[in-house]
């Protein structure tokens, strides 16, 4: 499969980041990582989260990149300090 | 998902932070063929469960109710269409059933592919969802 070639998802979603240096991210719902690869370059740092072990553990197999941390976890037992990032991406997770 | 949409609402750093919220706009996914014309070809949607469209529905209901209570406003909100192009109608359905869940590609529509593919060599096979991407930003007290 040639998933989005034309990159309609990833324009998308760098229009709607905030122009703020090293833009911090918690992307939840990040699967294989198929849209983290693509737009954590962007970005200063990612929190990628996903309940699914298996999911995470194929983006893991495939590399991950540097500025991201990955987590196989439920948002609701993710643990933030209040006002701590920047983005919180629901990546097809809502 | 409303306790969700709270939780990452208490994480945004002021005053720019804000969620993304990027998911399909319309449940059900269409499969299509690009002829060698430059024309479209209906091929069929898939077959939805009732899971993933009550799924569908309290997604839209939970950002319904954080806008209503204040939470949070809804900006830069937009639809695109999103494609997964596939060679053929075996590799569409596998790829569907590996990934998806509550969501198929019938033997009816599977077959019109695989039909309407061999009658027009050159064709394209895809699969468009229509994606909906919106900022939800702090909603600022009056």
């Amino acid at each position: 499969m040639i998933i989005d070639p034309e990159g309609h998802e990833l324009d998308a979603l760098l229009a709607r980041l905030p122009a703020v240096h090293q833009c911090s991210v918690v992307e939840v719902g990040c699967g294989d990582g198929r849209l983290t690869r693509r737009y954590s370059q962007h970005v200063g740092s990612v929190l990628a989260i996903d309940p699914g072990e298996l999911a995470v553990a194929a983006f893991r197999s495939e590399g991950v990149p540097a500025n991201v941390e990955l987590r196989a976890i439920p948002i609701d037992r993710l643990e933030l300090s209040d006002e701590s990032v920047h983005v919180v991406l629901f990546s097809w997770a809502l | 998902m409303v306790h969700a949409l709270n939780r990452a609402h208490r994480w945004l750093k002021p005053p720019s932070g804000r969620i993304i919220d990027l998911r399909p706009a319309h449940v059900v996914a269409e499969v299509e063929l690009g002829l060698p014309d430059g024309s479209i070809a209906a091929v069929g949607g898939l077959v939805v469960g009732d899971e993933r469209r009550q799924r569908h529905r309290a997604a839209d209901l939970a950002v319904s109710a954080v806008v209503q209570r204040g939470t949070l406003t809804v900006s830069a909100e937009r639809e695109f269409p999103f494609y997964r192009y596939a060679n053929s109608a075996d590799e569409l359905r596998e790829y569907i059933a590996t990934k998806w869940q509550h969501t198929h590609l019938d033997a009816a529509t599977e077959a019109r592919a695989h039909e309407m593919m061999r009658a027009n060599p050159g064709a394209r096979l895809w699969l468009r969802e229509r994606v909906a991407i919106r900022n939800l930003l702090p909603a600022v007290a009056s």
